[in-house]
């Protein structure tokens, strides 16, 4: 079975200090895979080689059936693959809710109207559509996670990254998160080191420790 | 926009300080320790902004965006503008600090008069249009009004010796300006909708 | 890490201006070549006792001399009668050489300066306080919003946002600075907070005092008088040549 991501003895180093050093996992379709780890593991690490979006120094990675070495063969797959970054505010861009959302279908060329209805429709599954007009900055940090996951929905992904879901919110946007998590059927790489996202989230989870991943 | 050190004579030089120096003189006053990080931040956001690069062919250009510190900062342009070009004189070598004075001068001074002319229509609630047209009329006041002073000041230095120079620094400016109107009049825009109290400081 | 010792930042900052007045003040060829030729060799020395800096340095260099490239097609060469321009010439050597004997004296006195110590060895020699606060808090904002930018620019990488000429990468460049005014103003509204929750007072500028002028090392002053020293001599040099 073709796997939806595969990484290969991917190392990884971040300024002079190696993160990954023989990081191997495969995400198939269907499954919801967490990733556990400490604090300085590497989670955001691997999510972010995953998406080509840090440079690996060795080792292999397929996206979607493909084998990726730069960013030329990274780039095209992004809309297809969406990652969810730990800190909202590294993520959201647009001046309102709604132009926030808009930001990934017009990237992917998508013209002004498909981008607006596809955006309404993700805030709608997230249950933010009537914050649309909303200026980002005056979110509270539950509903910038919702618009960011918003943002990715609205692009129509085929596998979800993400980093830490759960992590600073209150448990009814942590379960909100989650049921839509479900709700999606989206095949999804999770790190976390929150329980209760592995216990209702994840079919199977594995361990990042010192760089390597052990089931 | 930076004229390099070395290329303005000494009474350009000169007379470029002293009138930087008036226009700091005003700006200071506006500069408090409560106002202080507030104008750090901004000096940080203009400097940063010189290291977005729109694509245009085969090579990029940086932008400037002096029209839209005008119409944010008004006469608090002067000293944030003067720290960011100080700043990167001191780490990239762009200008240098006998030329800061004449960088200042043709980076502020455009920017100030933007926001004495323009700032006043954004006091309020604002319309879309309305918002476009202050941002491109202040990135046009930034852009011709740097290339006006950055051409005296070498017709200035060089006189005719520089007639083909200050030709072709006037006419590269056009894609700039262009760029510059369009981004400022949309960065304008959405400041307007998301954040209208923006306009309204160094007041 | 260079072990090279760093004298006093108002000393660096002096001599770096003295230079590039002396430079600009000059019109005799002779004495710019002086100049330049020393200004070369010091390079030569430091970067042998600080490989690190070579890079750098480099860079600055290339980079303005880019520019002068443009300045000799356009000014050296009458275009019209397709002929050499001896003041045109004369005009580009002389730029020439002030433009880099500049970049080479502020890249090699400077090396290393935060702006931060800019900011003090500024007020130290007449800036006021206002301005060198301003500078030194600028210096520690750039990095922390450089930062965020960075991240910024990775996650519109992540939602397949490729810049490109063409009128949305004008929007997105437009976004990008609409977000950091933004955030910058809301960081500005918490770092103030946290200033006046720290009793920050409202008149009085923070401002570290610098060493005593006094208090400096015999060695921090050698540098200034070298300074001074090779920019006299320099200077004088057409004197010399004509007495000949």
């Amino acid at each position: 079975m073709t796997a939806l991501l595969r990484m290969q003895e991917v190392a990884v180093t971040r300024s002079t200090r190696p993160v990954l050093h023989s990081a191997t996992l495969a995400l198939h379709r269907g499954e919801r895979l967490a990733v556990r780890g400490g604090i300085g593991a590497g989670k955001s690490t691997l999510l972010l080689a995953a998406l080509g979006l840090l440079e690996h120094q060795s080792g292999s990675i397929e996206l979607l059936g493909q084998r990726c070495r730069g960013e030329d063969d990274f780039a095209p797959l992004r809309g297809k693959v969406g990652l969810l970054f730990q800190d909202p505010d590294d993520q959201l861009i647009g001046p309102t809710v709604l132009e926030d959302v808009e930001f990934g279908p017009l990237n992917l060329g998508w013209d002004a109207h498909r981008a607006h209805h596809a955006a309404d429709d993700a805030l709608d599954e997230v249950g933010l559509l009537h914050l649309s007009e909303r200026p980002v900055h005056e979110l509270s940090g539950g509903e910038k996670r919702l618009v960011a996951l918003a943002g990715l929905l609205a692009m129509k992904p085929t596998v979800l990254l993400l980093d830490e879901p759960t992590v600073s919110l209150d448990s009814d946007t942590t379960e909100r998160i989650l049921e839509i998590l479900l709700a999606s059927k989206l095949s999804m790489l999770v790190a976390t080191h929150d329980p209760l996202c592995i216990d209702r989230l994840a079919t199977r989870s594995v361990l990042l420790e010192h760089g390597a991943i052990t089931d | 926009m930076h004229i390099a050190e070395g290329v303005l004579d000494t009474p350009t030089l000169l007379a470029a300080a002293g009138c930087t120096a008036f226009g700091l003189t005003i700006g200071l006053r506006r500069l408090t320790p409560r106002t202080l990080p507030t104008a750090a931040l901004f000096a940080a956001v203009f400097f940063l902004v010189g290291t977005i690069h729109i694509p245009i062919g085969v090579g990029s250009v940086h932008l400037i965006l002096n029209g839209l510190i005008g119409l944010l900062l008004g006469w608090l342009a002067f000293p944030v503008i003067f720290v960011a070009l100080a700043l990167q004189a001191l780490l990239f070598s762009f200008g240098g600090f006998t030329s800061l004075g004449a960088n200042t001068l043709l980076t502020a001074l455009p920017a100030v008069i933007a926001g004495l002319s323009l700032r006043p229509l954004l006091q309020g609630p604002s319309s879309r249009p309305k918002l476009l047209i202050v941002g491109a009329a202040a990135a046009t006041i930034g852009i011709l009004g740097a290339t006006l002073l950055a051409a005296m000041m070498l017709w200035s230095t060089g006189g005719t010796a520089l007639s083909s120079l200050i030709s072709l620094f006037v006419a590269a400016q056009a894609p700039i300006w262009l760029i510059e109107a369009i981004v400022t009049a949309l960065t304008v825009g959405m400041l307007g909708r998301a954040r209208p109290t923006a306009f309204t400081l160094g007041t | 890490m260079s072990h090279v010792h760093r004298p006093d930042g108002r000393l660096r900052l002096a001599a770096t201006l003295l230079v590039s007045v002396a430079a600009a003040l000059t019109q005799a060829l002779s004495s710019l070549y002086a100049m330049l030729l020393i200004a070369l060799l010091a390079m030569v020395i430091v970067v042998t006792a600080d490989k690190t800096l070579l890079n750098n340095i480099g860079r600055r260099v290339l980079r303005v001399n880019a520019f002068l490239v443009i300045v000799w097609i356009t000014t050296s060469v009458n275009w019209r009668y397709m002929a050499i321009d001896e003041a045109g010439t004369l005009l580009a050597t002389q730029m020439s050489m002030r433009v880099n004997i500049v970049t080479l004296a502020a890249s090699l006195l400077l090396a290393r300066m935060s702006g931060v110590e800019l900011g003090r060895a500024a007020v130290g020699l007449g800036l006021p306080n206002a301005l060198g606060a301003l500078l030194a808090q600028v210096a520690r904002q750039v990095s922390l919003l450089s930062e965020t930018k960075t991240r910024l620019e990775r996650a519109m990488r992540a939602r397949a946002y490729r810049s490109a000429l063409g009128f949305r990468s004008l929007q997105v460049s437009a976004q990008m600075v609409a977000w950091l005014i933004i955030h910058a103003l809301a960081r500005s509204e918490r770092i103030s907070l946290g200033l006046r929750s720290r009793g920050m007072s409202s008149t009085r500028w923070p401002t570290r005092e610098s060493t005593a002028w006094r208090a400096l090392p015999k060695a921090d002053w050698s540098t200034l008088g070298a300074v001074i020293v090779i920019i006299g001599f320099c200077l004088l040099l057409p004197t010399l040549e004509i007495q000949k």
